[in-house]
């Protein structure tokens, strides 16, 4: 459908029946590579993130006898430690094309999946069941940051028939949480040397948390120049790029390679007084999902409003994992490192994460505008829009937008009635910026 | 009255009248979520532990303002509700946990936006095993050391020890009373004794003990129950309200048994208070019948659900949840890969809101498994 605005927004046709992928591995990794290569040449750099998710999955599924499935929210660190390969089914429907993955969601309803359950995760039981992902020697997961994931974890483990481990998260943040899940992280390392048949290198592991440690030091480099104004990164897609390293890539070369690159334009962007290449009118923090089918809605309202995405929930990390080397304490920074991780922090434990995090954010980054993009299925989140609307008006006057979507089905919300909520909003915060000036 | 109608009276009253009875004595009241919460800890401390329950709530409305009605469940919004609107300001306390994304959200916003007078956070593990194990057991003794310090009471291991005894006892007379229906002509209807368990939640056990002992009695000289059309297995939620069971039995299905919470998970396994108390009352609460929350818990729930089907005589599962329940949702799932080994039928997974419950729909699809399954 081409709207009325100067811009053509994807067209979704859902009323015929779509084919489930015979290789939908390999079939994502086209659709990826294809839609990059059409990008300006220049900016290709910013997408490759998405680019090594699909081909170090391909690849695992080559020689699946090493592949270990993991939930997004546990790091790929303990996996890479041991020498396996990691496949994050989540991470997959994120990664899958629309018109691919509905089906798949689909054919999870068909066997009893509840159309409640996140729809990341549906989609990749779907993918499970429909034999489009390799089956795994081990599975590993933890419990937070939801009872999604549990149910999500389980349906998997129960379908391959393989004893998975799932990590307990605790309620709290505190020393004796960190402890209780570093325990289980050890646990989890006896659990894959069982499944595997191999040994944990404890020099692999160090070299793979110093990589670790080095990206999220990165990141915190990155997320200080994100202060300036305007703010400097080239488009706010970067921020999705670098959520889907942070969780399914840490330990990697490739994703500490990537991270330099990022923050070396930042840096060169911030010296040179620049941003992106749209005018910065409006900072924006996006504090929970970021609706993922129709990316040109947010290069349309960076177009329109000068609307620019600073903050966004999944990209934003505040722990860096540093480690004496000892093993005891490897495991304990590791645990430390994947319970402060976006949403595991947010959703598990009290809502006070949820809304001081947001606060934090608004306040640090000078946000004008904070947009709840409520996911559908997420209980734990959607309850916490509320008091963060009190909270960021009461405390920081900046307002926040809540509406529902469902981050991957544009059946829930179309992008024009994202939009329908979104215009709106942004009109009365540049009006209100214009009163403000006046005074 | 008879102890059946007082007990029934009891299940439908929020705030039950033992609550101003307690009150007037000078005694506290502690509320709690969920059955993973030892009520006999608070027991232990003088205090009555009473059930959270959606029972006489009207309406979200109040609780839809911070809770999504599009996907929090209707059951946590409806408590809110009634907190948000005053109806649980006869607490002198509050104990909440983790048992699911709902409730646990439903526990903090009633604390953040009214306050209670005390206020304690179980974190109950996901799964049973050494690690859990000790990890409960330390939360369990910082609640003990919270109730004791908040209160001015001291939990010694000789109160916790009668304490378990009491609600042993509780739960053995349940179990005979459930074990009644194993009958071709039980003499008790599953709605009735649903009534009978929710009662006991929010009571002094000592009464209820009291109550359930002239009940086995009564039931002695009621009269079997020979008209019915299948031996009916509830398998999921059904919450404090009977009116799901209610629909079974009007349209000619006898409910005989359950793996609910508010059903036969509440009861059919004691409590061990041996060696060291707080350890084996974490290992007891952890390896009780399991709730879909719990990680590791469908191979024993499954097995459980076997065995009962046999014991029970039962005719076919009725599959049901709360809309927007993971945990419980994803249930379904299992059951379909192992229909064979059930032995006998199971509907799809029927949906239920607590607050307005479709009672018309429910009727025609319960109706129409029934059908198919009769004797």
């Amino acid at each position: 459908m081409t709207s009325k605005r100067d811009i053509i927004f994807k067209e979704f046709d859902f009323s015929k029946k779509p084919e489930l992928k015979t290789d939908l591995l390999h079939t994502i990794q086209y659709a990826i590579k294809s839609a990059i290569s059409q990008r300006d040449p220049v900016m290709q750099w910013i997408w490759q993130p998405s680019i090594n998710a699909i081909d170090d999955m391909c690849a695992a599924a080559e020689d699946p006898t090493d592949v270990v499935l993991i939930g997004f929210n546990l790091a790929p660190e303990m996996i890479y430690a041991m020498g396996l390969k990691p496949v994050c089914p989540e991470g997959l429907s994120f990664l899958c094309p629309t018109e691919y993955l509905i089906p798949y969601i689909d054919e999870s309803h068909k066997a009893f999946i509840p159309d409640h359950l996140c729809s990341f995760l549906s989609g990749s039981i779907g993918m499970a069941i429909s034999n489009a992902i390799p089956k795994p020697v081990a599975i590993v997961h933890t419990s937070q940051p939801c009872d999604n994931s549990i149910a999500q974890s389980t349906a998997l483990a129960d379908f391959y028939g393989v004893e998975p481990y799932i990590i307990d998260s605790p309620y709290y943040d505190n020393d004796e949480a960190y402890d209780y899940f570093a325990v289980q992280i050890k646990e989890g390392f006896r659990y894959l040397e069982q499944m595997t048949g191999k040994k944990l290198d404890i020099d692999r592991f160090r070299e793979v948390m110093a990589r670790s440690q080095r990206a999220h030091e990165l990141v915190h480099e990155i997320n200080e120049l994100k202060k300036r104004k305007p703010c400097p990164i080239p488009t706010g897609a970067i921020l999705r790029q670098l959520s889907i390293g942070m969780y399914g890539q840490t330990g990697s070369e490739h994703l500490v390679r990537w991270l330099e690159k990022h923050l070396e334009d930042a840096r060169e962007r911030a010296h040179k007084g620049i941003g992106g290449q749209h005018e910065e009118k409006i900072r924006t923090a996006w504090i929970y999902a970021w609706p993922s089918f129709e990316w040109t809605i947010y290069e349309w309202l960076g177009k329109k409003y000068g609307a620019i995405p600073v903050i966004f929930q999944a990209s934003e990390y505040f722990y860096t994992p540093k480690s004496s080397g000892d093993f005891d304490d490897l495991c304990r920074s590791l645990a430390i490192r994947i319970l402060s991780c976006p949403m595991g922090r947010s959703s598990r434990g009290h809502l006070d994460y949820f809304v001081r995090d947001s606060a934090y954010w608004c306040k640090e980054w000078s946000i004008d505008a904070a947009i709840f993009a409520g996911h559908l299925q997420c209980k734990a989140n959607w309850s916490v829009a509320q008091i963060t609307k009190e909270v960021l008006m009461d405390e920081l006057g900046v307002p926040m937008l809540s509406f529902v979507v469902d981050a991957l089905d544009p059946r829930v919300t179309s992008t024009e009635q994202m939009l329908g909520y979104i215009e709106p909003f942004l009109e009365m915060v540049a009006e209100n910026k214009e009163l403000e000036k006046i005074g | 009255m008879t102890a059946l109608e007082e007990l029934t009276l009891l299940a439908k009253q929020n705030p039950n009248p033992t609550v101003s009875a307690w009150k007037n004595k000078g005694h506290k009241i502690v509320g709690y979520w969920c059955s993973y919460i030892p009520r006999e800890l608070v027991h232990a401390a003088g205090l009555l532990p009473y059930r959270i329950k959606g029972v006489g709530a009207e309406g979200t409305t109040r609780a839809d303002v911070y809770m999504a009605a599009v996907c929090n469940c209707t059951y946590s919004r409806a408590i809110l509700d009634m907190a948000l609107n005053g109806a649980y300001n006869f607490l002198d306390g509050l104990i909440g946990m983790n048992e699911c994304d709902h409730g646990r959200r439903a526990h903090e916003i009633w604390v953040k936006k009214i306050g209670v007078p005390f206020d304690h956070f179980l974190f109950v593990p996901h799964k049973s095993n050494d690690t859990t194990l000790r990890e409960f057991e330390k939360e369990l003794l910082k609640l003990k050391v919270h109730l004791e310090s908040r209160f001015h009471t001291f939990i010694t291991d000789e109160n916790l020890l009668n304490s378990a005894r009491i609600y042993n006892d509780n739960r053995a007379l349940l179990k005979s009373l459930q074990e009644n229906m194993k009958e071709k002509a039980p003499r008790i209807k599953g709605s009735e004794m649903h009534d009978v368990v929710i009662a006991g939640e929010s009571i002094p056990p000592e009464q209820y003990n009291q109550l359930l002992r002239r009940l086995v009695e009564e039931l002695e000289n009621r009269p079997p129950l020979y008209d019915y059309r299948a031996r009916i297995f509830i398998y999921g939620w059904t919450g404090d309200d009977s009116s799901f069971y209610k629909i079974v039995e009007d349209v000619g299905g006898l409910v005989v048994a359950d793996n609910c919470c508010f059903g036969t998970r509440e009861f059919w396994e004691p409590i061990h208070l041996d060696g060291d108390p707080f350890n084996s009352l974490a290992a007891s609460y952890l390896n009780r019948p399991p709730c879909p929350r719990m990680i590791d818990g469908f191979d024993k729930r499954f097995q459980d659900v076997k065995d009962m089907i046999t014991e029970f005589q039962v005719d076919g599962l009725l599959v049901t949840r709360q809309q927007f329940c993971d945990l419980h949702g994803v249930e379904a799932f299992f059951l379909k890969k192992r229909e064979k080994e059930l032995g006998v039928p199971f509907s799809a997974p029927l949906i239920q809101e607590y607050v307005g419950l479709d009672t018309g729909r429910l009727k025609t699809r319960i109706e129409a498994f029934i059908e198919q399954i009769e004797r």
